[in-house]
């Protein structure tokens, strides 16, 4: 009897170390294991052919390439500028619908640097800031179920180790990232992407003096500071990729986004070659109202990039995509998508006489606001203005920013007697940069042969009946399209017959 | 169901397996396999994500690693085979005061079944101080003119003295090794000199069972550790043909393989100081030195006495220790050219051994200290110890496999006193108060019989005795 207690008992011991052996083995796996989120399956929106109809049709610049940034992709999280994973899908499939291609930073680097470089038609650069977690989680899946690259500019700072549950992404998840070969990597500060205190508020803290235990840094330790930081980040792309980052991105902007370092543009760069990096970006929608492709053009320490919103529909996107493509100087300017404000603006058929017909009850103008004329530099206009009288006046603006980012340009004003030649800088008030008589219009009454010629900061104008006026023009006004207003008493009409542009340095007269 | 003690605490031959038997044994196996790949696992995830501090990490793959080792290597263990191999073969006894317990040692060594004429056995008496030598003289007289060799080294000289006195009076081909509290089964010298067929083979380790099982708690888990560290470490290190120490117990030498050596062992010295203890590990190490392989043979078994008073096992373990602390470096410093494909093992195993106490001792002061509890470490502990009683249970069914959980774990407890064994480590006294130059050697301490604490191994690990 006692025998068979005893063994019962040592049964049951025994039994109770094994269940305590299944219990172990799952504490042990479910405390070790690892947070390792796994890759979302892409979810690929079905091609929309009115995205693709909305897609820019119009010839791009030649070697332009549209760089878009965004930043978290969730469906839950509230940040305005994170997209959810099914609108990021639809992006990339009107992008792809559009026959967008990415390529990658070196090939942005090429183009930039003036390097020969084999691009596609519609070259794309995906970039996605701040190195969340997404990044690798929803992203990359997305990636490659669209054949896409992207350029992941990672706060370096806030990356975790393996394992560690973070909204960040983890040393592991930057190294798979990279392994993927879908994945070029940049720094996007170490641990400068606040916003610190400064003397009456905050302000970014890369980009300005900060206050420091009470008192504001001088100039030489904010350099210091970012020099570190940047040498943080640098120190680790080589540890845990082993090659340093090449391209940077501005938290908050860019450097002239109100700071209290006035050479701060200046200095930036210096700091970033230090660094090694070579190339810079602007975060994105900095300028504001525009934003230019990357090109040859682009300044290395300032690229330029669209930024996305929670709210950025694929239309939206492929409106922003329009504007960001510089067009083409148009010889034939009676073709061109002429919007009115105050005026309506009748194009004649090509067929007929080419001609743009300006009506306005008392002024108006026929803006070229939708086009990006960011590089419409150096050309001639001419055009024969008809219906100048006593009371209607035509004027002409060339280099208008409307198209480019800035506000300005340089007018010629026609009366019936007299031509005034004017420019408009920013928000200030028009200044008069020369006037001159006209005697009655060779051609006939109220008609007068008009050529603008514009190359670098001199303008040269000739328009029948008066003599040649050159002026110089303010540098701000570097590159423009053209506008066509009338300032009339009543309502009046003025045609402007074969308004034409020549890309050239303008020669001989009309 | 169990088979019934003999009383020297080795089993008898294992009957046929009955179906519940069998169901058992693919359990056990099962068991352990599920372990090691979940220990797999956990070092496949502690490299691929490198979470934690970097001592953390290296001392969790280092001592996963080894375990994992352990039951892989163990799992290829074949014992030498049977060839009907019968060289000379000299049973070398010291003695130190055993009084009658020479005699009986005496019996046991003549007991065991081997041709008369090329067994001979060399009773070494190291200056007892008792009647030691009176009980040798009087056992011997009852065996055949010869077959007994009493030699009297006149003064206490120690262990290895009286060892090399043993060696140098015989001639024998084979120089088979028994504490004087040890005994041979009836077959072990037979089959002991089986792997000695093996040209490169120099020393064999054999299988020592615990006589005094039965007496407590304490020697109950002496018992399953010395049987786990048998069965699987030295079975591990026998695949790699560098089992690093071949026990005083019950080992067995090739004289051409010692011969050469045997000054130098007798008087090494450390850190200036006399080495008293750790003579196994340390003539095993310069066996392997000198370029010969050593084996264990589970199929030849001894059985011997273990300390049964906390103090005296105290005491042993901190000996052991010492001497694994010294030799264990020793050997990591030749076997790289010696033993090349054990060197990866055995570095495993001396930076697990030495980095054991450290992290036990650091974790047990955090938590002191108010620190959560190490849940993954103390979980990891226990699926690792758990994987020792599995196998304890699979190889033997004698109701004891609990006590190879609970042993371990209390081994574990003692892993820091490696600490204090590398301080100490110049004392050559064996814990009494008999000065170093009496030191004894046997008197129920199985001297160096299994050396070696591989302290917990990741903390996880078996204490074991490496041996």
């Amino acid at each position: 009897m006692g025998e068979l207690m005893r063994g019962g008992l040592r049964a049951a011991t025994g039994l109770a170390f094994l269940a305590a052996l299944v219990i172990t083995a799952v504490v042990w796996v479910t405390a070790s294991r690892p947070y390792n989120p796994a890759q979302q399956a892409a979810w690929v929106a079905p091609a929309d052919p009115a995205a693709a109809l909305a897609a820019p049709a119009a010839r791009p610049f030649p070697s332009a390439v549209v760089s878009i940034t965004y930043h978290a992709v969730s469906d839950t999280n509230p940040a305005f500028t994170a997209v959810t994973p099914a609108l990021l899908s639809e992006h990339l499939a009107a992008l792809k619908a559009a026959g967008f291609h990415t390529i990658t930073l070196r090939d942005v680097e090429r183009l930039v640097a003036g390097q020969p470089v084999r691009l596609p038609a519609k070259p794309l650069l995906l970039t996605f800031d701040d190195g969340v977690a997404s990044d690798w989680t929803l992203v990359d899946p997305l990636l490659k179920a669209y054949h896409f690259t992207a350029l992941a500019f990672i706060v370096t700072g806030r990356v975790v180790p393996p394992g560690r549950p973070s909204y960040y992404l983890s040393t592991r998840q930057i190294q798979q990232m990279a392994a993927t070969g879908r994945w070029d990597l940049g720094c996007h500060t170490d641990k400068l992407h606040y916003y610190a205190p400064v003397p009456g508020g905050t302000a970014p803290a890369l980009t300005n003096r900060i206050v420091v235990h009470g008192k504001e840094e001088t100039v030489a330790q904010w350099r210091a500071r970012v020099s570190a930081d940047l040498a943080r980040c640098q120190a680790f792309f080589r540890r845990v990729v082993g090659h340093p980052a090449t391209a940077f991105a501005y938290p908050f902007g860019g450097p002239t986004s109100g700071g209290n370092i006035p050479s701060v543009a200046a200095i930036m760069p210096q700091l970033f070659r230090q660094a090694g990096l070579d190339w810079a970006f602007y975060d994105g929608g900095v300028p504001p109202g525009h934003i230019d492709a990357l090109g040859p053009w682009s300044d290395r320490y300032g690229m330029e990039r669209i930024p996305t919103r929670s709210v950025t529909s694929v239309a939206a996107l492929m409106n922003l995509i329009r504007r960001t493509l510089p067009a083409e100087p148009a010889a034939d300017l009676s073709g061109l998508p002429w919007r009115g404000v105050g005026a309506t603006c009748a194009t004649a058929p090509a067929s007929l006489d080419r001609s743009l017909t300006v009506t306005t009850a008392a002024y108006g103008t026929c803006l070229l606001g939708d086009l990006n004329t960011s590089r419409w530099r150096d050309y001639t206009v001419r055009t024969r203005v008809a219906g100048l009288s006593q009371r209607v006046t035509a004027i002409i603006g060339v280099r208008d920013g409307a198209g480019t980012g800035y506000a300005g340009r340089l007018e010629v004003a026609l009366g019936e007697r007299g031509l005034i030649v004017r420019e408009q800088v920013g928000k200030r008030p028009h200044q008069v940069l020369a006037t001159a008589p006209m005697a009655p219009s060779p051609v006939g009454p109220g008609i007068r042969d008009v050529r603008i010629a514009v190359t670098g900061d001199r303008a040269v104008i000739t328009v029948s009946g008066a003599p040649a006026i050159a002026v110089t023009l303010a540098p701000s006004l570097g590159a423009g399209g053209v506008q066509f207003a009338v300032a009339a008493q009543g309502p009046h009409a003025v045609t402007f017959e074969s308004p034409t542009m020549v890309v050239a340095p303008a020669r001989g007269t009309p | 169901m169990r088979a019934a003690d003999t009383g020297d605490g080795i089993p008898p031959p294992r009957p046929p397996r009955s179906p519940w038997e069998w169901l058992v044994t693919v359990a056990m196996v099962a068991g352990i396999a599920g372990i090691c790949v979940l220990i797999a696992w956990h070092i496949y995830d502690k490299l691929s994500f490198y979470s934690g501090s970097a001592l953390t990490v290296a001392y969790t793959v280092i001592v996963s690693s080894y375990v994992l080792s352990r039951f892989v290597l163990a799992a290829f263990y074949r014992p030498p085979r049977d060839v009907g191999l019968e060289p000379t073969v000299a049973i070398v006894v010291p003695a130190f005061n055993e009084g009658a317990a020479v005699a009986r040692t005496i019996d046991s060594c003549m007991g065991v079944d081997y041709p008369t004429d090329k067994l001979e056995l060399v009773v070494v008496n190291d200056g007892s101080s008792d009647d030691t030598w009176q009980q040798m003289r009087k056992a011997s007289a009852r065996y055949a003119a010869g077959a007994v060799r009493c030699l009297d080294l006149g003064s206490n000289q120690g262990k290895r003295a009286a060892m090399a006195a043993g060696i140098r009076a015989t001639s024998a081909d084979i120089l088979v090794f028994v504490d004087s509290d040890s005994m041979p089964a009836k077959g072990a010298i037979r089959r002991i000199v089986q792997g000695f067929a093996d040209a490169r083979v120099g020393a064999i380790s054999g299988l020592t069972y615990v006589r005094n099982v039965r007496t407590n708690t304490l020697t109950r888990m002496q018992s399953a550790r010395y049987y786990v560290s048998f069965q699987l470490l030295k079975s591990a290190e026998s695949v790699l043909g560098a089992v690093a120490c071949c026990s005083g117990c019950f080992s067995a030498y090739r004289r051409t393989a010692i011969a050469g050596l045997l000054d130098a062992w007798e008087n090494q010295r450390f850190l200036g100081v006399a080495c008293t203890y750790g003579d196994d590990r340390a003539l095993t190490n310069r066996v392997i030195k000198s370029g010969w392989v050593t084996r264990y043979d589970a199929l030849a078994y001894a059985c011997t006495d273990v300390p049964e008073r906390f103090g005296k096992f105290y005491r042993q373990q901190l000996r052991w220790k010492k001497s694994w602390a010294r030799e264990g470096p020793i050997l990591l410093g030749h076997v790289w050219r010696s033993r090349p494909v054990a060197f990866p093992s055995i570095a495993l195993q001396t930076v697990a051994g030495f980095l054991s106490p450290v992290v036990i001792t650091y974790n047990v002061i955090r938590c002191l200290l108010g620190a959560p509890l190490p849940v993954i470490y103390l979980a990891g502990l226990y699926l690792i110890t758990m994987a020792y009683a599995l196998l304890y249970r699979l190889l033997r069914n004698d109701g004891m496999w609990l006590y190879a959980l609970v042993g371990a774990l209390f081994y574990i407890t003692l892993t820091p006193q490696l600490l204090w064994a590398i301080a100490r480590i110049r004392d050559g006294s064996w814990g009494t108060r008999a000065p170093a130059a009496t030191a004894g050697h046997a008197g129920s301490v199985p001297a160096g019989a299994v050396s070696v604490p591989v302290p917990a191994m990741a903390g996880l690990a078996p204490g074991g005795d490496d041996g």
